[in-house]
């Protein structure tokens, strides 16, 4: 099989971490894309076409449950993985109902978010290529060619 | 804003229909007879009109000009009088530079359609129904004129290519030769797209234009996206454009290439009874098609030069040695081919082996009727095309075609084939980018043909120059389907499309002369 680099965007504040998840995540032949707060994040959301935002729930500043209000106003396909400490499963709960793939435990096991994170690009795969479909039959009936 | 609602549009193209419909009506001042073998008409009705040209009458039919236009005396329907007077029953009266009253309704009638066409307030397929009803409520034809051309045999022609499509797919042959093309193609931007383009674009001639780019897309796009190449950028474009561009010259090279080339025979059948077979296309068009499909490629690499820095990654799939459901397919199909390219020897039609071979297919188990009745596009297939040839053949035996052939006429006269080759692939390539194929080629034909045969040019040249010129709808992204799946991917804008269509249109078109110019005069056709 052909490896296709999903477009990964990591947000958290904690720094450390970030760049430990980076250079896992690049070593598997992933496009990380960094963001230290809710704020930059969704710069690099307009900009770059993300694929999976793995998000941080506790931040300074505009927190998890804002930031993931925000890109799914703004970005309704690009899936979010949120990330909890523990004593917030209650805010993952609340964030998945607000449209996160699925949530992950700090400190996470790196497996576990290389199979939830290739699940959450593959759904959005899937949507994109309904969304495709729809396109086409909508062009084509228009061109009424066959 | 109460303008945009589909209401108000339906009303607007019913009002312009009324309008066309009380404009004056033009009787014109010659007038044909046919049928009139003891001349009594003509001696009968002497005092109000002349015969012209003057001098011996060689065939069975001559033209009355009317002495005083304008004059009660000087119309069809005086002479249709008269003839009745005299009990002439076998005499005809034909307009020649007038209107007849039902070409005229005919006119109201296209004035709807036509809005209807390209404003969409109603779908297609059901304004493409639409022609049928309002030719009978218009008394421009009976019933079962009008409802009998969308069961013409190209219709269903048509059909077995797309089942043929269908079944190709389904045993996974088309996915093979995507394959087998982008593992030739090697990893070279440019190298890998020249390849793989003009591979698919040679092969839409004998398959479904759509399907040939779309698995070229689908098996391209996985390599694209591993090798980091991004959407909106110049080699984004250059791949993306390419294929569908190729997909749409290689189409014309035979008559199963597209539906524009089938529907341009048909028509000329229809109106000349002169047929191109099967064969007979592939050796004018063949030629044309393996020309334009690398300069269309070529003119997409001159506008949107490619990064070089990009390298494709290996393509490591392998599909496994072919399965006894593709064999069984090829075998059929192949039958098929050879059934059609035959067809001088045998005499069957096209639509009979092609329906035969679809039997075949279900038969021996290569698709289930719910696949066809699942992935065929009914109301493409039957409404709209079928509309259209009804629509075509309408213009012509209503004698608004003539009419307008009659009126142009002077335009081209004495200015031999090229100018009318010009005149109708311009015309077609920009037509067909709004329209279905079909329609232009109904708006067309019916008109071209007629002048063709006053200028004493050959009309199967204008048939053929119609199907292939058709072939080039490089301008918008609803143009042709290829380019609507292209575009789907969201890799380019709309507007990309149009700029390197707006260079490659008149390049190939310049092109199609060309070999108009030299191999259909080598083989005698001009």
């Amino acid at each position: 099989m052909i490896k296709i680099p999903a477009r990964v965007l990591i947000v958290d504040d904690e720094k450390d971490f970030v760049e430990m998840f980076s250079l896992r995540l690049e070593g598997q032949g992933e496009k990380v894309f960094i963001a230290y707060s809710g704020k930059d994040a969704l710069k690099i959301l307009e900009n770059v076409a993300i694929d999976v935002v793995i998000l941080d729930i506790r931040m300074p500043g505009m927190d998890g449950i804002d930031t993931l209000r925000q890109i799914k106003i703004l970005h309704p396909i690009v899936e979010v993985i949120l990330l909890t400490g523990h004593g917030s499963t209650e805010t993952a709960v609340e964030g998945m109902k607000l449209g996160a793939f699925d949530y992950l435990m700090k400190p996470a096991d790196f497996k576990d978010i290389k199979v939830k994170m290739e699940n959450a690009r593959k759904r959005k795969d899937e949507q994109e290529e309904r969304i495709r479909q729809a396109e086409v039959r909508f062009l084509l009936r228009r061109s009424g060619d066959v | 804003m109460f303008y945009k609602t589909n209401g108000f549009k339906l009303c607007a193209a019913l009002l312009v229909g009324v309008i066309v419909f009380l404009l004056p009506r033009p009787e014109g001042t010659q007038f044909k007879i046919t049928g009139d073998e003891g001349k009594i008409l003509m001696q009968n009705v002497s005092e109000h009109f002349a015969v012209v040209p003057e001098g011996e009458i060689k065939t069975e039919s001559y033209i009355l000009k009317a002495k005083a236009p304008g004059s009660l005396e000087a119309t069809a329907k005086f002479l249709d009088q008269k003839a009745k007077d005299l009990n002439l029953d076998k005499v005809r009266v034909d307009y020649v530079d007038g209107l007849s009253p039902k070409a005229k309704r005919f006119l109201a009638i296209l004035a709807v359609l036509v809005i209807l066409f390209v404003i969409e307030p109603i779908p297609l397929e059901i304004t493409a129904i639409c022609i049928g009803v309002f030719l009978v409520v218009m008394q421009v034809t009976d019933v079962k004129n009008a409802w009998a051309p969308y069961m013409h045999p190209v219709v269903i022609f048509i059909m077995c290519c797309l089942i043929f499509a269908i079944s190709l797919d389904k045993a996974g042959i088309t996915k093979r030769l995507g394959y087998y093309i982008i593992k030739k193609a090697g990893n070279s931007i440019t190298r890998f797209t020249f390849i793989i383009a003009i591979g698919l674009g040679i092969s839409s001639s004998f398959m479904h234009d759509a399907a040939a780019c779309a698995i070229g897309i689908v098996t391209m796009l996985p390599l694209m996206r591993a090798a980091g190449i991004e959407p909106h950028t110049n080699t984004a474009k250059f791949m993306m454009l390419s294929l569908p561009f190729a997909c749409s010259c290689g189409g014309m090279g035979s008559l199963i290439g597209g539906g524009r080339c089938m529907v341009s025979a048909a028509f000329l059948k229809e109106f000349t009874g002169i047929e191109i077979t099967f064969f007979e296309w592939i050796m004018y068009a063949m030629p044309a098609a393996i020309l334009t499909t690398p300069i269309a490629v070529l003119i997409v690499y001159m506008v949107y030069r490619p990064n070089l820095k990009y390298k494709l990654p290996e393509f490591d799939e392998d599909l496994g040695p072919m399965t006894i459901l593709e064999k069984k397919t090829l075998a059929i199909i192949g039958l098929s081919f050879a059934f059609w390219l035959t067809k001088g020897l045998h005499g069957i039609d096209y639509s009979v082996t092609g329906m035969l071979g679809v039997a075949a297919l279900v038969l021996f188990k290569v698709l289930k009727w719910r696949d066809i009745n699942d992935n065929l596009e009914w109301g493409t297939a039957l409404f709209i095309f079928g509309g259209g040839i009804s629509l075509g053949l309408a213009m012509g035996y209503s004698g608004a075609a003539d009419y307008f052939a009659n009126l142009f006429f002077p335009l081209i006269q004495g200015k031999g084939w090229l100018v009318l080759f010009i005149g109708v692939g311009v015309f077609g390539a920009l037509v067909t980018n709004a329209m279905a194929n079909v329609a232009a080629a109904a708006l067309i034909l019916p008109i071209v043909i007629p002048m063709a045969q006053l200028e004493g040019v050959n009309p199967v040249v204008l048939a053929l120059c119609l199907g292939m010129a058709t072939s080039f709808a490089m301008l918008l992204v609803i143009g042709c389907p290829p380019n609507a799946i292209s575009y789907s991917y969201r890799y380019f804008k709309s507007s990309d499309l149009t700029r390197v269509g707006l260079v490659a249109t008149p390049i190939l078109l310049t092109v199609l002369v060309v070999v108009a110019a030299v191999w259909w005069k080598i083989l005698g056709l001009i």
